[in-house]
């Protein structure tokens, strides 16, 4: 990568703070459109491949067969709360909360779960990749919840089928109204009994569908240097063929290419300037997460792509006469209605049958159950507003079984080398409505190792959610019983918002300034070179996973802003 | 509910967070029958008598046929490392309380000195305690394992069925975690495919031999 050294210059045609999933896009858009392009990610640099040092590791040779010890988790107090990330194979890619600590409003958690590293959080991501729908964009307008999105499907449309054909989605297409389909890889294969499951469905409920989930697998072919998903399973730990999309395999080197990026990791974005006379955002003040030392760097437009909260926290930090409660923030909205997607309920059960059949492979997908409620008018729920998907997959039992069942010997032993029953179990996903008063808020009294003030999260869920919560675990069941499976189990665990890792509505979008942070280029409304492409932006949270949303609006807003500048607008 | 669904979260629930420092030193005078290993590997957390007797434990849990027991996969030393590791300080406060009134009764029982345990004695105390159970032992069991723990510190704590049966679970999980998570055993004879290629949804059990994955 060309990084930033002393002869690089402070000046750049733009700036684009954050390297993640729509990070990356900025850099990549806006780099092979001629511009020169300074690429700033608070942490570490992380090189494809280079940097991913436990991708080809097993348990057995990874420290204390991959789990993590307690020693580890006193540095993970908040970010150990998925189970998944701690672990020493991971753990390098997600931050420790001794280092960089927030604050939850006493009763009310927030999971902040996040990395600070070049690459960012595509690094580990669900990789799940689906379009909104005009149910989606016309949701707030129709219920009279929050604020109307200012653009519909067919404004991001053919930037989603931009952005798919260099990510790589592999899928199946299904014409579903609320799911749209789109320019797919091959999908992965279900397995035979997620086929019999989805065959259940089919015929007993005729508005529901089970299909492979889409997922951001290279499984045909190559995209450049990436090549095709050899089903290891060991996405977040980096994919040494980069089989999977992430801004290390793809959009950076993408940028990179051009000659026009120059990559400063370890650069601490906490301040836009503002300057009065212009109206306009002349630069962006950093600190060096090493030296602490303290630069600005000038640009003629801005991309924030710092995550959701961290964008957020920035245009929050940067005060002036003209903002002084942020940013283009003179609605008040700027830091509230933080969305997430709540889940943690559904169901799991027994498969008979299928004893002498098997997979092969580690498949990092599972199959989708798009949402089937409220719709349209047919499937409306008495109950709650919008809906939800489950994500599930079936599989046969290994040898951990054997630890429940109280035998020993040699034949019990030998018995568990051989694959136990099938198993099947799904996990609902649900929209979070838009509350102004689930917020962030900045403690000026508690700063950081370089002087920044902390976040301070105040979110609960709500009753449309606890609802829908309801009916996610009922519908989970109904389903599994209707495939006949045995032993049905419906459940419901801990929830907290932000363990979705979907956290994001903090600068919305509008039609109005009075009401909301950005306009439908995501543009501060008012302060028009700056650009807010992740989730920040999100104007309600759909059900479906929002990162392609997001590569999809940060393409646009950098076609747009482009044009813009050629036409002297910026 | 069957007798299988019952016990289905006994190894997940209570036996990742369990046990042994203190008594250990109590034992740690006596001499072994029971090799540990013949190498220099020491134990970080377990008495080296509790390791052979674990080392044995496992080894009936899973002994060698045709493939290898727990012995030759070094469970034992799985065992150490992750009571060591991963255990918090309460569950290895009671991983080595259950193992003092594991080898208390031991003792009682087979009216044998737990270093001078033989395989025979130690079979006959797993039959009894983890085997063959009737549907009342083992609904007890399952109680336990769901309860809250009696104070440690109390009098005759070790004694109490909580801890025993808490360590005899703890003693069933690490011993197949350690045995099937083990290079020895997945790579060799667990069907082992670190890159499997293009994921198949649907293929005959028999083209692999009917053997599980080793990932």
């Amino acid at each position: 990568m060309p990084l930033f050294d002393d002869k690089s210059p402070i000046e750049y045609d733009a700036i684009v703070v954050g390297t993640g999933i729509s990070g990356g896009w900025a850099a990549k858009e806006l780099c092979e459109k001629g511009i020169k392009t300074l690429v700033l990610d608070r942490g570490r640099n992380v090189r494809h491949v280079a940097d991913y040092p436990t991708m080809n590791l097993d348990k057995w040779e990874l420290p204390n067969h991959d789990k993590p010890s307690q020693e580890d988790l006193k540095d993970y107090e908040k970010q150990k709360r998925t189970g998944y990330t701690v672990t020493p194979s991971r753990r390098h890619f997600f931050v420790k909360d001794t280092e960089h600590p927030y604050q939850e409003v006493e009763g009310k958690r927030f999971d902040w779960i996040r990395g600070y590293h070049v690459g960012g959080r595509s690094l580990m991501w669900g990789r799940q990749s689906y379009r909104w729908s005009d149910i989606d964009f016309t949701a707030n307008a129709r219920e009279g919840i929050g604020v109307d999105w200012p653009i519909r499907y067919k404004d991001i449309a053919p930037w989603y089928s931009h952005v798919e054909k260099f990510v790589g989605i592999s899928g199946s297409k299904e014409g579903l109204p609320q799911l749209p389909d789109g320019e797919f890889l091959p999908p992965m294969d279900l397995n035979c009994v997620e086929e019999k499951f989805r065959d259940a469905i089919k015929s007993t409920f005729p508005e529901r569908t089970l299909t492979i989930g889409r997922s951001a697998h290279i499984t045909k072919g190559n995209i450049g240097s990436r090549g095709t998903c050899q089903s290891r399973n060991r996405c977040m730990r980096g994919c040494p063929y980069g089989a999977y999309f992430s801004s290390n395999s793809s959009t950076l080197p993408a940028a990179e290419a051009t000659g026009n990026m120059t990559l400063r990791p370890d650069s601490i974005v906490h301040e836009l300037i503002y300057d009065e006379k212009k109206e306009k955002v002349t630069g962006v003040r950093v600190i060096d997460r090493l030296t602490k030392k303290t630069y600005e760097f000038k640009a003629r437009i801005i991309f924030l792509n710092a995550s959701a909260i961290a964008s957020t926290s920035i245009l929050m930090q940067s005060k002036s006469k003209r903002f002084p409660n942020g940013l283009g923030n003179r609605s008040g909205e700027l830091g509230h209605n933080i969305m997430d997607h709540h889940f943690h309920v559904g169901a799991s059960a027994d498969v008979e049958g299928f004893e002498d059949k098997y997979y092969k492979g580690r498949r990092p997908n599972g199959f989708y159950i798009p949402k089937f409620r409220n719709n349209d008018a047919a499937t409306k729920h008495k109950n709650f507003l919008r809906g939800y998907g489950f994500q599930g997959g079936g599989s046969r039992e290994n040898w951990m079984r054997g630890v429940a069942e109280m035998q020993i010997g040699g034949a019990f032993k030998d018995s568990l080398m051989q694959p136990g029953n099938w198993r099947i179990g799904m996990n609902g996903f649900g929209e979070v409505l838009p509350y102004h008063d689930n917020k962030l808020t900045l403690d000026y009294e508690n700063l950081d190792d370089w002087g920044l003030p902390t976040v301070i999260f105040d979110t609960e869920i709500k009753e449309n959610e606890l609802e829908m919560r309801k009916d996610m675990q009922a519908t989970a069941v109904e389903m599994m019983e209707a495939a006949g499976f045995k032993n049905v189990h419906g459940y419901e665990n801990s929830y907290g918002v932000g363990l979705g890792i979907h956290e994001m509505g903090t600068a919305r979008m509008g039609k109005d300034p009075k009401t909301s942070i950005l306009n439908g280029w995501n543009q501060v409304h008012e302060a028009k070179n700056v650009f807010v492409t992740d989730g920040a932006c999100m104007t309600s949270s759909a059900c479906v996973n929002p990162s392609l949303t997001y590569m999809a609006l940060t393409a646009r807003a950098a076609d747009y802003a482009v044009k813009e500048l050629k036409k002297q607008n910026l | 509910m069957n007798r299988r669904n019952a016990i289905r979260n006994i190894g997940i629930g209570a036996g990742i967070t369990i046990s042994a420092g203190a008594l250990a030193t109590l034992f740690s005078s006596c001499q072994s029958e029971m090799a540990v290993e013949k190498d220099n590997w020491k134990p970080q957390f377990l008495a080296e008598t509790d390791a052979s007797l674990l080392d044995e434990l496992s080894d009936i849990i899973l002994p060698a046929t045709d493939t290898p027991g727990a012995k030759e996969a070094k469970v034992v030393r799985y065992m150490d490392m992750m009571i060591k590791n991963i255990y918090k300080a309460e569950d290895q406060e009671a991983f080595n309380l259950g193992l003092t009134g594991f080898k208390n009764l031991l003792q009682k029982e087979q009216e044998v000195e737990p270093t001078k345990a033989k395989r025979k004695h130690l079979a006959a105390m797993l039959d009894k305690h983890m085997v063959n159970l009737s549907e009342e032992q083992l609904a007890e069991a399952m109680k336990l394992l769901n309860s809250d723990a009696p104070d440690p510190k109390a009098e005759g704590a070790a004694e109490h069925p909580y801890y025993i049966t808490q360590f005899l679970a703890s003693l069933r999980n690490l011993t197949i975690a350690g045995y099937f998570g083990s290079e020895l055993i997945a790579t060799n004879h667990l069907n082992y495919l670190p890159v499997p290629g293009p994921y198949q949804g649907c293929i005959p059990l028999e083209e692999v031999d009917g053997k599980a994955w080793a990932l």
